[in-house]
């Protein structure tokens, strides 16, 4: 930068003193600067006043809270992520941010999925699995969750369009059993031993649910009406996904889309409720 | 267990060089942080409990309240812990820690209820701010007139000024220009300046 040119004014000066103390200025620049310091005393102050604060800010010392705080940290530690059936134990979180919109969006999706779901596996009573290939074919939602009364999700939305896990591992892909049987009592064991991956996958989530409400509780306490509002209808609506969806497991419980929906909607649900616990 | 709580300035290890790295390598804090990342959660308290002040500090000067201050610093623990595994060991702890600091701060700032929050213009903010005496120490003063900025200000102020951050990695943080920073802090020191030498 070669702005300055000598004689200058002493607001000119102020107006670069700032790039003058950090050492910005090109050499000529501050010979500029440094003649008309040599003449001029207020601007002399000015500088020493505004190095002062610079100096001070730089040695300004670390602040204490006024409790300690890590017991309110060990509480939401203490609800860890859980992942079923991995072989790591090893979770990598998301760490893409969630506005209620989004929260809102989640709950749209769910819901309308649920509901496609319950309506086919209504339909074709014990099909092993839900074709994943159609989605497109399953009812309108009944459900239109809003934020500030504006519709959000008119359509029924495409399955592709579904929100991918990113760098989370879920629980279906890591960890889940789906197995194909060839005779009736092969069925009904692999039926049972479905149903109790099933329960103790449920048991896990439950859990943590249970656990992350408490903490989600105590933040909404700390929310505005109108945010806690939504973000608790948002939250009923994904339980009634989830409901939906588990309901439909019973009719069909070794279908495996089936449960990979149940899957979702309690890790979005638990998704949710972590970002609220951060907000 | 090292003893030093002390950290040093952000810029001077944010940028990767031999230097950095080397001090990354020879971290007191980096074997606590890597057992922390494993579990251990002894080793995540000692962390906590060296650099919980300035963390607080951090989020105390950036949103001046000390309740908002309390509940981001258990904020940034909790989002260290969750980091923890993918801390590559290529910067020092602590200045790895103040950045998920800022960046929990800055996060929250874009969430904040804009009414709730509403800019203070620059008249308000001298008006605000203490005048010469109405502390007895100098630095109190200080941070009397820092709480009194304008909020955009007041935050350029303390990353740069305080916490030592350059401009571009502010303008990065905030989505500004390196330039939009460089004014907003000219405009902060002089604010101060008005403040504290009326």
């Amino acid at each position: 930068m070669s702005d300055l040119k000598y004689p200058l004014s002493c607001e000119q000066f102020e107006l670069f003193v700032s790039d003058y103390i950090d050492r910005a200025l090109t050499t000529s620049d501050c010979a500029t600067m440094d003649a008309h310091l040599a003449q001029c005393p207020s601007c002399v102050a000015l500088l020493s006043e505004v190095r002062a604060i610079v100096g001070d800010a730089a040695a300004l010392p670390p602040l204490s809270p006024s409790r300690d705080l890590w017991t309110g940290i060990v509480d939401r530690l203490d609800t860890p992520v859980v992942l079923i059936g991995s072989p790591t134990g090893v979770v990598v979180k998301r760490t893409r941010t969630v506005s209620l919109r989004l929260f809102a969006a989640a709950a749209v999706l769910l819901v309308s999925v649920s509901s496609g779901i319950t309506y086919v596996a209504a339909r074709g009573g014990s099909t092993t699995a839900a074709p994943e290939s159609n989605p497109a074919t399953a009812p309108a939602p009944t459900v239109t969750p809003t934020i500030g009364g504006g519709a959000i999700a008119p359509t029924m939305p495409n399955l592709t369009t579904m929100p991918t896990r990113g760098s989370q591992t879920s629980p279906t892909s890591s960890g889940r059993l789906i197995v194909a049987t060839s005779s009736p009592s092969d069925a009904r064991s692999t039926a049972r031993f479905a149903a109790s991956v099933e329960n103790s996958t449920n048991f896990a989530y439950e859990r943590e649910i249970t656990a992350m409400r408490r903490i989600v509780d105590e933040r909404l306490s700390d929310l505005d009406s109108v945010t806690v509002v939504e973000i608790e209808r948002n939250l009923r609506i994904i339980d009634r996904a989830i409901n939906d969806s588990r309901r439909a497991l019973q009719n069909d419980p070794r279908s495996r889309f089936l449960s990979t929906q149940l899957d979702r909607a309690l890790e979005n649900k638990l998704d949710i409720m972590r970002r609220i616990a951060l907000l | 267990m090292p003893q030093s709580t002390a950290a040093p300035r952000a810029s001077s290890i944010l940028s990767g060089s031999d230097f950095e790295m080397e001090a990354a390598r020879s971290d007191p804090w980096r074997s606590d942080a890597m057992a922390a990342a494993r579990g251990d959660r002894t080793a995540f308290e000692r962390l906590y409990r060296a650099h919980t002040q300035r963390v607080f500090a951090i989020c105390m000067r950036m949103v001046t309240d000390r309740s908002k201050a309390e509940e981001l610093t258990q904020d940034v623990f909790v989002r260290v812990w969750q980091k923890l595994p993918t801390f590559r060991g290529d910067a020092q702890v602590s200045t790895w820690l103040h950045r998920v600091a800022v960046n929990v701060v800055l996060t929250n700032r874009k969430s904040d209820n804009a009414g709730k929050n509403r800019a203070v213009s620059d008249d308000e903010a001298i008006a605000l701010a203490p005048g010469r005496g109405a502390f007895v120490g100098e630095r109190l003063d200080l941070e009397a007139a820092i709480a009194g900025l304008p909020r955009g200000a007041r935050q350029i102020f303390v990353l740069h000024d305080v916490e030592g951050f350059t401009h571009e990695e502010i303008g990065e943080q905030l989505g500004i220009s390196a330039g939009g920073s460089k004014a907003q802090l000219h405009r902060a020191r002089m604010l101060l300046r008005q403040a504290l030498t009326r």
